[in-house]
């Protein structure tokens, strides 16, 4: 009876998430080129050539492909962690009572609730070298810079999407932690208080042991959310990134609709799949290990 | 303990979706193959759904021109004719979507270098003699347009209905006032008069610095008038000293100072507002001049010439001034309504339709009868078409084309943006650059075809 209840549940998650998963992988093993996309059904088995020709750093795509997985790594870490920093201090900040808390909290959301295309679209905009505010503000305003820099070419591409990524996913994490935070009881505060502990020991003795749990789930999702980031480098540079700016997502795109090679894409999103999958257990195995979350 | 039957129950769902996929994946196939187009039946009272591209002055235009025309086709026919017009940046995902699920429209435009790709992924009706005929008969269109229809040797997977041409926009005025008597002839030419023409805030030149498109026909065009074809003997042969100093000066060309370094980043129409508002004097552009008039520049205004050449007075493929670009019609082998599709077809190609369209766009219709309204016969007009029909090479046409210009063309962008940033780059820079791009292509296409 139980497993009747839970079977459209089942059912809708084997459809919406499984079937296209397994089909990817399935393509991975087939030669599915421009040439045997219409009878793609009848496509050659490819073995695992798809996936040697990903694994050769020797050669171009696979050292095309590392050097991508080079560029995501450090984005990835960037991301997660001045996102995670810049939501603990807003919603520590939003904690306390004052006048205008909810307005600054709903203004603070704003980059999270706005259409991703929609706000990275202002940031290239923003960013262009000629007519963007940035520049503007820097060159024409401050006078702090005397040639206009390109933000969007070369190794400021980089900064450029961090900086992006950043303004789009400190509201999520501000919005969780915000909620976690206001779990927690103020006597534990006011007792540590009476007990001489100052702000920074409080806030390692008692806001982060508390709020934990949810700590930990929000750096996961945050991880898998921008290691796999297509949106905001399609967005900011189109289909040809600066090298600077190539994130694996991206880089797998090219490869399956520009070279038109999907079963050699598919092979490198396995890759990637599996690549997360094991981060993700050693991240949980770890932190079980720690004896209190439970996933 | 506890754990095992989980694993089991998770390894049937496993099972069960791979299952699943597989007897999706058979349902899925089995549309009917690329052939000839069907004709049986009466077409009168049926829909048929029309991919449009976005040409003109945008999304707007081509609405508009494109269901004032087939309001016409339907009262002629009977056949009515869904429109939905897909924006450049997804339409071949779309095309790719639309071969691969069998699921699509009944007829499409497309960029034309894609023909040969498109050919080779056999989800296209074959415009074969029997079906040409039954739409006027092949003779009716260019010879330099039929060229790009579809693979060498084989029925054209499509037939022309929008052409361009590259050619040299200049400033007249600006010209007047540096003192140059007329367009450029030689690429040392077009430097030196750029370098003059750059005073005063205007640049000599605009370009799309950021378009892996427009860099890899930059790339075709000076590879042929410098005997440096970027496919030869069969193979991609761009990754040679010969390309890398053909296309030295355009990568330079920011780097020089006679273009706009922000160029380097502009990956649309930026050119085309840069020439209309004087900031630069000269673009090399295909059919601009719909967008130029839209941004209120008068024909009379700017002068229309062709292209500079490597060599002077160079003859053969050094002569290459441009490749038939534009759009094609196509009819995927999946439609079920092909009859009603192929008359679509007619009546766009048709001589009336042929110049509403093209004259609206600022395009010049692909149809000989067409190209000799008076309409086109403007001299500009008349200089672009002369420079498609008779110095023009088609982009090397084999499948990979289209994966040609985004990894040659990606490398480029990538160079100019180098240029812009740290300075002029170097001939084994661009060699070095067009090797790992040439590699990754033939690697990626798994061959060099």
């Amino acid at each position: 009876m139980p497993y009747l209840l839970i079977a459209p549940t089942i059912l809708l998650e084997l459809l919406v998430h499984f079937l296209p998963m397994v089909a990817g992988v399935v393509m991975s093993f087939y030669s599915l080129t421009l040439f045997t996309l219409h009878h793609w059904s009848t496509a050659p088995l490819a073995g695992l050539a798809n996936f040697r020709l990903a694994i050769d750093f020797n050669g171009p795509l696979g050292s095309a492909l590392l050097h991508s997985f080079e560029i995501t790594v450090p984005y990835t870490i960037l991301v997660v962690a001045i996102s995670w920093g810049i939501g603990m201090v807003a919603a520590l900040g939003l904690t306390a009572e004052f006048r205008g808390r909810s307005w600054l909290r709903s203004v603070l959301l704003v980059p999270y609730a706005m259409p991703i295309y929609v706000a990275v679209i202002v940031w290239s905009f923003m960013l262009q070298r000629t007519t963007g505010v940035v520049n503007t503000f820097l060159v024409g305003d401050l006078h702090l810079l005397r040639n206009p820099p390109f933000w969007l070419l070369g190794n400021d591409a980089f900064w450029s999407m961090v900086a992006a990524a950043v303004w789009r996913w400190f509201p999520f994490a501000l919005l969780i932690l915000l909620a976690s935070l206001q779990n927690i009881s103020n006597e534990l505060y006011e007792a540590a208080a009476v007990d001489g502990a100052g702000a920074w020991r409080r806030f390692r003795a008692i806001t982060l042991p508390s709020i934990r749990g949810a700590n930990l789930v929000l750096v996961l999702a945050l991880f898998l959310w921008n290691f796999n980031d297509f949106n905001t480098p399609y967005m900011l540079f189109g289909d040809a990134p600066p090298s600077s700016a190539d994130l694996i997502s991206l880089h797998i795109y090219s490869v399956s609709f520009e070279s038109w090679n999907f079963g050699l894409g598919s092979a490198m999103s396995v890759l990637l799949m599996i690549f997360l999958i094991i981060v993700s257990m050693i991240y949980l195995r770890v932190l079980r290990r720690g004896g209190e979350f439970n996933v | 303990m506890a754990s095992r039957p989980r694993k089991r129950t998770l390894g049937r769902a496993v099972v069960l979706a791979a299952v699943t996929s597989l007897v999706a994946a058979a349902a899925a196939c089995g549309g009917p193959s690329s052939s000839g187009i069907s004709s049986s039946g009466p077409i009168k009272g049926q829909t048929i759904t029309y991919w449009a591209s976005v040409e003109g002055t945008g999304v707007q235009q081509t609405t508009q021109t494109l269901t004032a025309q087939f309001a016409k086709f339907t009262k002629q026919t009977g056949v009515h004719v869904n429109i939905q017009v897909i924006p450049w940046a997804s339409l071949l995902q779309k095309i790719l979507t639309a071969v691969t699920s069998g699921k699509g429209p009944d007829v499409m435009e497309i960029g034309n270098t894609w023909a040969p790709s498109l050919a080779a992924s056999g989800g296209f009706a074959s415009f074969t003699p029997s079906t040409m005929s039954r739409i006027g008969g092949s003779a009716k269109f260019s010879k330099a347009a039929l060229s790009v229809s579809g693979a060498p040797g084989q029925a054209p997977m499509s037939v022309p209905v929008y052409s361009e041409a590259y050619g040299l926009f200049y400033n007249k005025a600006d010209f007047k006032a540096a003192g140059i008597s007329g367009p450029p002839r030689t690429w040392t030419q077009f430097q030196a008069d750029a370098r003059k023409l750059t005073t005063g805030g205007r640049h000599g030149v605009a370009i799309e610095g950021g378009s892996t498109s427009e860099a890899a026909h930059w790339a075709f065009l000076l590879g042929e008038q410098n005997g440096s074809p970027l496919y030869s003997g069969g193979k991609w042969n761009f990754a040679t000293t010969a390309e890398a100093k053909a296309i030295a000066p355009y990568v330079n060309l920011v780097a020089s100072g006679v273009a706009d370094k922000s160029d380097a980043e502009h990956d649309t129409n930026v050119g085309e507002t840069e020439f209309a508002t004087n900031k630069a004097a000269m673009i090399v552009w295909q059919n601009p001049m719909s967008a130029l008039a839209q941004l209120g520049m008068k024909p009379s205004s700017y002068g229309i010439a062709p292209i500079p050449e490597a060599t002077p007075g160079a003859s053969g493929s050094r002569a290459i001034e441009t490749f038939p670009a534009g759009i094609n019609l196509a009819i995927p082998s999946a439609s079920k309504h092909q009859a009603a599709a192929l008359a679509l077809v007619k009546y766009m190609t048709s001589t009336p339709a042929q110049v509403a369209i093209n004259k609206t766009y600022g395009t010049f219709p692909p149809v000989l009868s067409a190209q000799a309204s008076p309409q086109f016969r403007s001299a500009g007009q008349k200089t672009l078409i002369n420079l498609y029909n008779h110095h023009s090479a088609p982009l090397p046409r084999v499948p990979s084309e289209s994966t040609m210009e985004t990894d040659l063309g990606g490398a480029i962008t990538h160079l100019i943006g180098q240029a812009a940033t740290g300075g002029p780059v170097s001939v084994p820079a661009i060699k070095s650059a067009l090797t790992s791009a040439q590699d990754q292509l033939n690697a990626a296409s798994g061959s060099g075809s």
